[in-house]
């Protein structure tokens, strides 16, 4: 009875805690049906007809003006079904590496960095300039991937605790905010820019010697905590318990709007970091041009309005217009060429030991 | 209750056995090769066969602190589940119909409810703007409210009410187990309620407890979403260390042989244990 008990427990703990584990992969869709070709000759307007595409991207706000403004259009004019796989990046670039030749999803959205290096690694297509909203896009935006969107990684502040405004990155420096500070962890885009942003303000050499540039960050410390979850993270801004964060400014802008006691500076020393959504397509997918037009609506101007007009994304094709009032929340106009381009071949050949010092030195700082 | 042959029975057994093997045999085999493949930078390990995956656990001193971190973490949970869980297991074993039900059914809903349920649960409790601290403020214990998360004490306190069915459950069947004649026998003998506890109750339901540290201790060492959630990203743990290495630098030999380590670990906890009640059976004081 006593064993039973045990393994009955045992299967228990098992299931509990894979329970939390992420959502199991759809199942890749199916070709299409025999006999599409007459079909395909009486629907000439609808030519994707009974096709599914699989898309990957990220949920929340993203999710539902995607759907708005390219997934029910596209689905009502073409005929096809699109499904969205929604999760964070990092668990979409696992599957595309690991599923190259057989991809469950045809279009990944996907950080500057990762689709950047999926096209390099060839687990994801090149860019085709053919598509007919291509041209339209800044040069950073096609290049990579397919810029959906442009981030500015600045500072966000509590303006009623924070006293004298935030301009620069040395800013953080200041000894009435240690302590007071969060970051996103590393690795990932955002921690990766922060150890950029340092060795750039204080004229550090990340290459040679990154254990200054970790020692410096460590200045700031003990840090209240790493955050992942913008809701808390903004919880704690106005509790008063983080006084600054280094945040993108779409996501600020976003909680500003809501009422949250913030404000979102573009620092100098060396600016704001410029990062991107982009759009990536798988290089095996059986739905490929599906998944281009797909990709084409997405940097459409309409899409791109509906963007940056909804939940403030920085558009990343030059033709979109919007009021002033929207503009003045987004990176716009002659503000795109003040963004700061990363280099990130440091940080990605060193990721490794990168991840051991940041652990080790940032995480632990007292 | 055992059999030395095997009968017809026994091929129900294939069932549980191809599922055992497809799900859990191949996939160990392939952990375990993986573990000694070389990071390419890329998702897929490459050859040759290597074992610097374990030579750079031991060289860098994060490693080991890690793990002495995360047993530190997993001994205290299972001395303070062990403390809580007996008194209510001796309870439950003494009573009988619909109030015992109802005590099973709370014991075992944290269960029910899911992990991540649960330390969202705990979250909410301990932040800074939490019932906790709100609680403390509203009786003028404290002024300011007091940083409770991202520290080891959050998450032994996550994992020791996440775990405490764990214990509670084969205790209290090792107590419902002593029959009630050995009792009697020590009572008609003259032995008083204390030296009858020390004695007979105590000794006769180690084994529940130490089935219930096991579970306890093993789930601990392998906990993954009470250190992210109720440390906030401060209270790395092996856990913590293999979703990092796996999921965000995809250096899966290096999570691989983490992997394993740990497993060799928790091995080497099951002759510990049978040692402990070894020397019970043999008449051992506690």
């Amino acid at each position: 009875m006593k064993k039973l008990l045990c393994l009955l427990l045992a299967l228990i703990v098992l299931t509990s805690l894979t329970a939390c584990g992420e959502k199991p992969a759809p199942v890749p869709s199916s070709d299409p049906a025999p006999g599409k070709t007459t079909e395909d000759e009486a629907n000439v307007d609808k030519p994707f007809e009974g096709e599914t595409l699989v898309v990957g991207v990220w949920g929340g706000t993203i999710e539902k003006v995607l759907r708005e403004s390219v997934v029910e259009p596209m689905e009502e004019e073409l005929g096809c079904s699109i499904e969205l796989v929604l999760g964070g990046s990092s668990d979409r670039v696992v599957k595309l590496y690991t599923e190259k030749d057989n991809p469950s999803m045809d279009v990944y959205g996907l950080n500057i960095r990762e689709s950047a290096d999926a096209i390099i690694n060839g687990v994801a297509a090149p860019v085709n300039p053919e598509l007919s909203n291509f041209d339209q896009l800044y040069d950073f935006a096609q290049v990579g991937g397919y810029g959906q969107s442009i981030m500015a990684y600045g500072i966000c502040y509590n303006n009623e605790l924070v006293t004298e405004p935030i301009t620069s990155w040395k800013d953080l420096w200041r000894p009435e905010l240690k302590g007071k500070i969060a970051f996103s962890n590393f690795p990932g885009s955002e921690g990766a820019a922060i150890i950029y942003v340092t060795a750039e303000a204080w004229g550090l050499d990340l290459e040679n010697d990154p254990d200054a540039v970790f020692a410096k960050l460590a200045e700031l410390g003990p840090f209240p905590f790493f955050y992942t979850n913008l809701d808390e993270l903004f919880l704690e801004i106005e509790q008063g318990n983080v006084h600054a964060a280094a945040i993108f400014n779409s996501y600020s802008n976003d909680y500003i709007a809501q009422g949250f006691p913030c404000t979102f500076v573009y620092p100098s020393d060396p600016g704001a970091i410029l990062a991107k959504d982009t759009w990536v397509i798988a290089k095996n997918s059986k739905h490929m041009a599906l998944a281009e037009e797909f990709v084409n609506r997405c940097i459409g101007v309409e899409a791109q309005t509906a963007y940056a007009e909804e939940i403030f994304f920085s558009p990343c094709n030059k033709n979109v217009k919007v009021s002033d009032e929207v503009a003045e929340k987004l990176v716009y106009g002659d503000d795109v060429s003040s963004l700061v381009t990363m280099e990130w071949d440091v940080i990605t050949e060193n990721e490794e030991e990168f991840t051991e010092k940041w652990n080790r030195m940032v995480v632990m700082a007292k | 209750m055992f059999r030395a042959k095997y009968n017809k029975m026994d091929a129900m057994l294939i069932p549980l056995a191809l599922l055992f093997f497809i799900f859990f045999v191949i996939p160990f085999i392939m952990l375990l090769y993986n573990s000694f493949l070389t990071y390419t930078g890329k998702v897929e390990p490459g050859l040759p066969i290597t074992v610097q995956n374990y030579i750079k656990f031991f060289k860098d001193s994060y490693y080991p602190a890690v793990i002495g971190r995360t047993f530190y973490i997993s001994i205290v949970t299972t001395l303070m589940v062990t403390v809580l869980a007996y008194p209510l297991a001796y309870f439950m074993a003494g009573i009988k119909g619909y109030l015992k039900t109802i005590m099973l059914v709370l014991v075992t809903l944290p269960l029910i409810s899911g992990v991540m349920v649960q330390n969202m649960g705990m979250y909410g409790m301990m932040t800074n703007y939490g019932t906790i601290n709100l609680f403390l403020m509203a009786l003028h214990i404290i002024e300011e409210p007091v940083q409770l998360l991202g520290n080891n004490i959050a998450v032994i306190i996550g994992l020791t009410q996440g775990f405490l069915p764990f214990m509670i459950l084969p205790v209290m069947n090792a107590l419902q187990a002593i029959p009630e004649n050995v009792l009697q026998a020590s009572e008609s003998l003259g032995a008083n309620k204390v030296r009858q506890f020390l004695h007979i109750t105590l000794p006769m339901s180690f084994g529940g407890c130490i089935a219930g540290a096991v579970l306890v201790f093993g789930a601990s060492l392998s906990s993954y979403t009470t250190p992210t959630i109720l440390g906030r990203g401060k209270c790395q743990v092996i856990g913590t260390v293999v979703y990092q290495q796996a999921m965000q630098l995809f250096n899966w030999p290096f999570a691989s042989s983490i992997a394993m380590l740990l497993l060799l670990l928790i091995l080497l906890i099951v002759p510990i244990t049978k040692i402990l009640s070894r020397r019970r059976r043999e008449g051992g004081v506690l």
